[in-house]
């Protein structure tokens, strides 16, 4: 069995006393263990530091690329906001030709109220809801936001195209209107109940008759084709005019018709000479505008004085 | 009295190729006619003549009685030629030319005609128990020169047919049309309506009927198209239309008409005029 200790002696010069010491074993393999230990630590902790000092050197170009992307997140954001507000524009302007138009879309009316409130908040007004951009909102939110924005477009590109048509529509619509007085004159009898000129009755007077002198021009009030010009019983010679849109005019007791059926007319064509033909008092024109076959007052449709 | 067997066609029928009458006559006048019982009814009560020697043309819709339709559109066929013949042989000629549409006689001795033709089948009907009722409608049609008049009782149709136009000249005397004039029901809704066989006004049910007339100047090309509601409300103006144009000759309008509207279900007795005025 080996010696359990170790005795060291110190022997200094001269005077002075050997100073003898005893050393365990056990005890040196403790100290040789702590150094070793000690060692090692030393060595990891290099290490570490070494790792560390090139996150750090890292870290600088990270913390650069994130500046970077964030004023690139920054600007994205800006430009959404921009889309957002020119939709909420082109919505605006939307809204107000359907208001004018009185073109209803129930569907789209649905889509813009407040369709999925948050809880405790106030659904976005229509005219802020693709502006209400925050700094606090995440990519994902922002991704969300563009789909909505994408959605929205589209479907205003829709409706827009929507108006367009309608309005192409109306032009035409409005030509057709028979807007316009067809003949100068006085209004002797107007539309609706009246007595009947030859037998006194009480009947139903379908037109406007307007006393004018005899030959006065008759004009076509609005754009149509002549369906038909001849005899016709009571109405003596009586232009029609179809103007499409169930609109059909009755131009009664003419001495001259200029116009035959199958002609394309406009407002303002001279069509006729005001005369006294067929079941008629004197030189007048019976002015009589059908739609859909009912016999309208036609003033309802003449829109200047 | 006797009568000859209502589907029997008491009409002058066939093709003809006639021109006008008198030298000063520029247009002349090409007809075609025919009738056809249609694919529901078991007789034919339509009348229809076709004279080309006077121009004039006639679609009759006899109704009421087991034999009294066809009897009361014969007799107006008849009566109505023979009317129109007679005032040619007057001294009050109609068929004289004037130069103005609305001075011609033609209208006033067309109406006289119709409503001889009413009081005759009104006298008929009184005369014998089994056709009390009966009356027809009369569409009726005479080219005069560059002159073409109407004249009208009932749903019988004239059309005119000028290139791309096709357009009713007459004006159906039904509930229907009334109800749309009143705006009670829209022309789409009449098509469909239970009441489209009633007409307000027919020819020999009363004594007296108000009639319709109607003229005006032709063109060359003009077709003038005849027909009994059969027809009409079988098919749609446009497709009227779209036959008339397509068609070979004249001569294949009328059976092409009314084979048409058998394919769409033939509800009615068919019958189709139609009358071309050339240069």
């Amino acid at each position: 069995m080996a010696k359990k200790s170790f005795t060291l002696m110190v022997i200094p010069d001269h005077d002075a006393p050997v100073k003898r010491y005893t050393i365990q074993r056990s005890f040196l393999m403790q100290v040789g263990m702590g150094l070793m230990l000690v060692v090692g630590l030393g060595a990891g902790a290099s290490i570490h530091y070494f790792q560390v000092a090139a996150d750090a050197s890292e870290n600088r170009i990270l913390r650069e690329e994130n500046l970077t992307l964030r004023s690139q997140l920054k600007s994205v954001r800006e430009r959404i906001e921009h889309i957002g507000s020119t939709l909420d524009r082109v919505e605006r302007f939307d809204q107000k030709l359907r208001a004018m138009t009185l073109l209803s879309d129930p569907q789209r009316n649905l889509a813009m109220g407040p369709t999925e409130p948050e809880a405790g908040s106030q659904a976005p007004a229509t005219d802020t809801q693709f502006t209400q951009l925050t700094t606090t909102e995440t990519p994902k939110l922002l991704m969300g936001r563009l789909d909505k924005l994408s959605a929205e477009a589209t479907r205003q590109e829709q409706s827009l195209q929507e108006l367009q048509a309608y309005f192409q529509d109306q032009k035409s619509l409005l030509a057709s209107t028979p807007s316009i007085w067809p003949a100068r004159g006085w209004v002797t009898s107007d539309f609706g109940q009246r007595l009947d000129p030859y037998t006194a009755d009480r009947v139903m007077h379908s037109g406007l008759d307007i006393a004018a002198p005899h030959g006065k021009e008759v004009f076509c009030p609005s754009d149509g084709t002549v369906v038909f010009a001849g005899l016709e019983g009571g109405y003596g010679n009586v232009i029609v005019v179809d103007h499409g849109y169930g609109i059909k005019t009755r131009y009664g007791h003419l001495a001259k018709m200029l116009v035959k059926a199958g002609d394309k007319v406009k407002r303002g064509s001279l069509i006729a000479a005001v005369g006294n033909t067929g079941r008629s008092t004197g030189p007048h024109l019976h002015y009589e505008v059908r739609v859909n076959g009912i016999p309208q007052n036609p003033r309802k449709f003449i829109l200047e004085e | 009295m006797s009568l000859p067997h209502p589907w029997v066609s008491h009409s002058i029928l066939g093709v003809s190729n006639t021109a006008g009458q008198t030298a000063a006559s520029r247009l002349k006048v090409v007809s075609a006619g025919l009738t056809d019982v249609g694919r529901k009814r078991n007789h034919n009560e339509d009348s229809f003549l076709l004279d080309d020697e006077l121009q004039l043309y006639v679609v009759a819709d006899g109704m009421g009685g087991h034999a009294g339709g066809g009897t009361a559109s014969r007799i107006a066929v008849e009566t109505i030629d023979k009317e129109l013949r007679r005032a040619r042989e007057g001294k009050d000629n109609p068929f004289l030319s004037v130069p103005n549409l609305q001075d011609s006689p033609i209208p006033e001795a067309l109406r006289t005609a119709v409503e001889k033709a009413c009081l005759a089948i009104y006298t008929a009907a009184q005369e014998d128990p089994r056709l009390s009722g009966m009356g027809t409608t009369v569409i009726s049609l005479v080219v005069r020169e560059e002159h073409a008049f109407f004249a009208h009782v009932g749903d019988s149709r004239a059309y005119l047919i000028r290139g791309d136009l096709i357009q009713q000249i007459s004006e159906d005397h039904s509930l229907v049309n009334e109800q749309i004039k009143a705006g009670m029901i829209t022309p789409e809704e009449a098509k469909h309506s239970r009441y489209k066989n009633i007409i307000t006004r027919s020819v020999g049910f009363e004594e007296e009927v108000q009639v319709d007339v109607m003229g005006l100047v032709s063109e060359p090309g003009d077709v003038f198209l005849l027909c009994s509601d059969g027809l009409a409300n079988m098919l749609e103006d446009k497709e009227i239309h779209e036959v008339v144009a397509k068609a070979p000759g004249l001569e294949s309008v009328p059976k092409r008409l009314i084979d048409f509207a058998n394919d769409r279900g033939g509800d009615d007795n068919i019958t189709v005029i139609v009358v071309r005025v050339e240069a």
